[in-house]
């Protein structure tokens, strides 16, 4: 790839000194806090803003000062979008959970999947941790099964997890979701915590086939 | 996210009469079952009054450890060591609250300067009914 700052410095070093032209580029950056190596969509005009700015000081003559402009945007045009824009995370994530340690890659996943998309600290830990409480039911009652994270990009924005087991299923779930129940290693609180956690929650079971759970958590 | 071996441990520290944990990571379900396991051979082993498991750099606390941490509690408790939980990240005490969680007779401090103190000023041991809140 092309080194984009030091073809800017060759541009501004026509106008004026080479000592004024890395001072005006290097405030230019950043000021814009663009590096030009490594333009995403909209970087251009950034720096191209400061850029001017600087020109404006050093480069007198409107007309040069504009040649010199049209030049660098030419450039950064040519140069830029070279890298694609900011990384969309992933629309749909799997994780298998086969034991006992993929819960916590289950629950970092989600939560980075969370950060990527925006989500305050505090609803990035409340994802996690019913991650955390679904991928245990999973290895604790059916030993294998998957979570699926996906992205919710509608009129909310916002998350869906998905738990899935083959396991023996729940027997009584209104049981499992009243205040009575006490489960053997939990607080008997992990459905029910879980629920309180989520805007949405869903749980689909069929004793001798599997279950299937599946909560939102919305962005606002 | 680092790897950590299987046979990874939870390091124990012993500061004059007190036992210090402090955990600063995602914690596997094998590595809460070998701290409480250590923790409680560490208090037979050596005369202390007081644990403090500071769980600042935990990243989140599910059903499952803070049942873990009430047990640990409870099991010191038993063997005369009173026990602070430290450092409690807010927006996991906040989850902790939503999910209906509650770490019954584990006292709590802000940090662990904290916790040491509320150890030094309480009783080493208390006698009678229950523990004073």
């Amino acid at each position: 790839m092309s080194d984009t700052r030091q073809q800017i410095l060759e541009i501004l070093g026509g106008h004026m000194s080479a000592i004024l032209a890395r001072s005006v580029l290097s405030l230019s950056i950043s000021w814009s806090k663009v590096d030009p190596n490594r333009l995403r969509p909209g970087d251009d005009n950034r720096l191209l803003a400061e850029l001017e700015k600087g020109c404006r000081l050093y480069v007198r003559d409107d007309t040069l000062r504009q040649t010199c402009m049209e030049q660098m945007q030419t450039l950064l045009t040519i140069n830029g979008h070279t890298l694609p824009p900011p990384e969309e995370p992933p629309r749909l994530t799997r994780v298998p959970v086969l034991g006992e340690s993929d819960i916590v890659d289950a629950r970092g996943i989600g939560r980075l999947v969370c950060n990527k998309l925006g989500f305050s600290g505090a609803m990035q830990i409340k994802v996690a941790t019913a991650i955390s409480e679904l991928a245990r039911n999973i290895v604790q009652y059916a030993d294998k099964g998957e979570i699926t994270i996906t992205t919710l990009n509608g009129n909310r924005r916002g998350i869906e997890v998905v738990a899935r087991d083959e396991g023996p299923g729940i027997a009584d779930i209104s049981l499992v979701m009243s205040d009575r129940y006490n489960s053997r290693t939990g607080m008997g609180i992990g459905l029910k915590g879980t629920r309180n956690l989520m805007d949405e929650f869903d749980l689909k079971s069929t004793p001798g086939k599997g279950t299937e759970i599946r909560v939102r958590k919305y962005m606002d | 996210m680092t790897e950590i071996s299987d046979t990874f441990r939870i390091p124990i520290i012993k500061l004059h009469d007190k036992l210090i944990v402090s955990i600063q990571m995602a914690l596997s379900d094998r590595l809460v079952m070998q701290l409480k396991d250590d923790i409680t051979t560490r208090i037979e082993r050596v005369n202390i009054t007081g644990l403090i498991i500071d769980v600042s750099g935990i990243d989140v606390m599910d059903s499952y450890i803070s049942r873990a941490l009430r047990d640990m509690g409870l099991i010191a408790r038993l063997m005369g060591v009173r026990t602070v939980i430290s450092g409690l990240d807010p927006m996991i005490a906040m989850t902790l609250v939503e999910m209906g969680l509650d770490l019954k007779g584990v006292s709590a401090a802000l940090n662990l300067e904290t916790a040491i103190e509320l150890l030094d000023r309480k009783p080493a041991k208390t006698r009678g009914k229950g523990a004073a809140a």
